[in-house]
């Protein structure tokens, strides 16, 4: 890896960072949220976008670990599985965020 | 080859990854990157002309990769090879990026440096290999003295043919040139393919050849048109001599032709040119003949425009047909495609009072509205065309019960 591209994947890296406080505490949000409600509500599609999102692109800032569990919360939401299965499951990856990046 | 910078286009609905990218293949791939978070942001670098390799997230928010490889696809002549990054590359996404014509695919997940920049390299390394290719046959096609589709000469060889006729600085001699414009070849390629398309062209040509006599001179100078040139300089009344064969040609080349089960009415439309009178040079003359077959060609039109009607009449009532008997038994039927005077045999299945399942043996598309007749039965009904699966397809009659009352006798 070149100085440059070193010096522009740390940047890249803190926003990384960044993004996944905030990624956090929305999975934390929208997970209480599902939790509480029986219809195929709006946060079970927001809770799939932060997966999907965090399984693009965790493996590529060095966190190969969390691109699988965001994977598994990806698919959970796009097959039919029970609301409260999801948001438990959200959590969860919230949590693994929280370890693994040491917030 | 490699060497050079290579243009690439990325586009993806994340800001932080699209960033990433940039920076990766800017960096470790040696490449000159333009960044897009929407298919809006992409086309307007796209029609720039400078992008060599698009890489496109499947995943793009509001729309698909997919979608945006067919609008590419659609917009442009020569479309720039794409490459596909996947989040989770499911074998179905890849066997559809493949039909789609992209050129490779990514996994975006551990995204491999290596792995990708190779894609990207490889996919312009061989599109620039078959622009090259392209380049070459179309060389040698423009050199070639006939024309590879029908077997006549090619407009390579008439234009040379025309510049010695016409480079004569001693008495030069007087010649008519017909331009034959065949009528239709795009729509018939559009309805019924490709394979059919050709095999049409190559009955026109066969005809055009035919209709001949000794010290003319026919080919085909483009895809639908064709040009003989006429020896008048003999001829003692030229003129009759010119209107006569013109008279004769437009005759010959209105012919029905079948291809296994579509049956083609074929035309032309015919100009005379005169050196040189109406020009002094092969694209002069090529010129003033076709400003004639334009206007003959949109009286044409004009006279064979299809009725409004038939498109207006789309009444159906789906509660009731849903409930009618249908007749589940096959039966021959044809398809007569209105203003192009062409025949489609096909099979006929639930027939209904509001109307049929039918299926083609080859490549059809059916025109929004047509005619149907049930061999054997009764008359020609005007149809709509519902839907289309492949060869099968629903139509619904134009009024309803006339179906099965007048079809089905």
């Amino acid at each position: 890896m070149g100085e440059a591209f070193a010096l522009k994947f740390g940047l890249l890296k803190e926003r990384f960072r960044g993004r996944m406080i905030g990624d956090v505490d929305k999975l934390d949000h929208l997970a209480l949220q599902l939790a509480a409600t029986d219809s195929n509500s709006e946060e079970r599609k927001r809770i799939r976008d932060i997966a999907h999102r965090l399984a693009g692109t965790a493996g590529t800032f060095g966190y190969p670990d969390l691109t699988e569990r965001a994977a598994h919360v990806e698919k959970m939401a796009d097959v039919a599985c029970g609301n409260s299965a999801l948001a438990e499951t959200a959590r969860l990856l919230s949590r693994g965020i929280r370890e693994v990046m040491d917030f | 080859m490699q060497s050079e910078q290579i243009r690439v286009a990325v586009i993806d609905d994340d800001p932080l990854f699209l960033d990433y990218v940039s920076e990766l293949l800017g960096h470790q791939g040696g490449m000159r990157v333009t960044k897009a978070t929407d298919g809006d942001q992409l086309f307007k670098e796209l029609d720039k002309g400078y992008v060599e390799c698009v890489l496109v997230d499947y995943n793009l928010g509001n729309e698909n990769g997919f979608d945006v490889a067919e609008r590419i696809k659609q917009r442009y002549d020569v479309p720039p090879p794409m490459v596909l990054l996947t989040g989770r590359g499911g074998e179905r996404t890849v066997v559809k990026s493949f039909r789609l014509g992209l050129s490779d695919y990514v996994s975006k997940r551990n995204l491999n440096t290596s792995e990708l920049v190779g894609a990207i390299r490889g996919a312009v390394d061989r599109h620039r290999q078959t622009i090259s290719s392209r380049a070459e046959l179309e060389f040698h096609k423009q050199q070639s003295a006939y024309d590879g589709s029908t077997g006549l000469y090619s407009a390579s060889h008439i234009k040379k043919c025309v510049a010695k006729l016409t480079s004569a600085t001693i008495a030069p001699k007087p010649f008519a040139l017909i331009a034959i414009r065949m009528n239709g070849i795009a729509r018939i390629e559009k309805t019924f393919g490709r394979l059919v398309a050709d095999r049409a062209l190559r009955a026109f040509g066969q005809r055009v050849q035919a209709s001949t006599r000794a010290g003319d001179i026919c080919g085909r100078i483009r895809d639908d048109a064709f040009v003989t040139i006429l020896d008048t300089s003999a001829a003692p009344k030229s003129l009759s001599t010119v209107s006569d064969r013109l008279e004769k040609l437009k005759q010959h080349l209105s012919f029905e032709t079948d291809f296994d089960t579509v049956t083609l009415q074929l035309s032309a439309t015919l100009a005379v040119a005169r050196y040189p009178e109406d020009g002094s040079n092969f694209d002069a003359l090529l010129e003033h003949a076709a400003i004639l077959t334009d206007t003959a060609a949109e009286n044409q039109d004009k006279a064979t425009a299809q009725p409004e009607s038939h498109a207006n009449c789309v009444g159906a009532r789906p509660e009731r047909r849903r409930n009618d008997r249908r007749h589940r038994v096959l039966k021959r039927g044809r398809i007569y495609v209105v203003g192009m005077n062409s025949v489609v045999d096909c099979t006929i299945r639930n027939l209904s009072e509001y109307g049929a399942m039918l299926r083609v043996n080859s490549f059809f598309v059916a025109p929004d509205t047509f005619e149907l007749m049930v061999v054997g039965a009764s008359g020609r009904q005007p149809v709509t065309t519902r839907w289309q699966t492949g060869l099968d397809f629903g139509v619904q009659f134009v009024n309803p019960g006339d179906g099965r009352t007048k079809l089905d006798g």
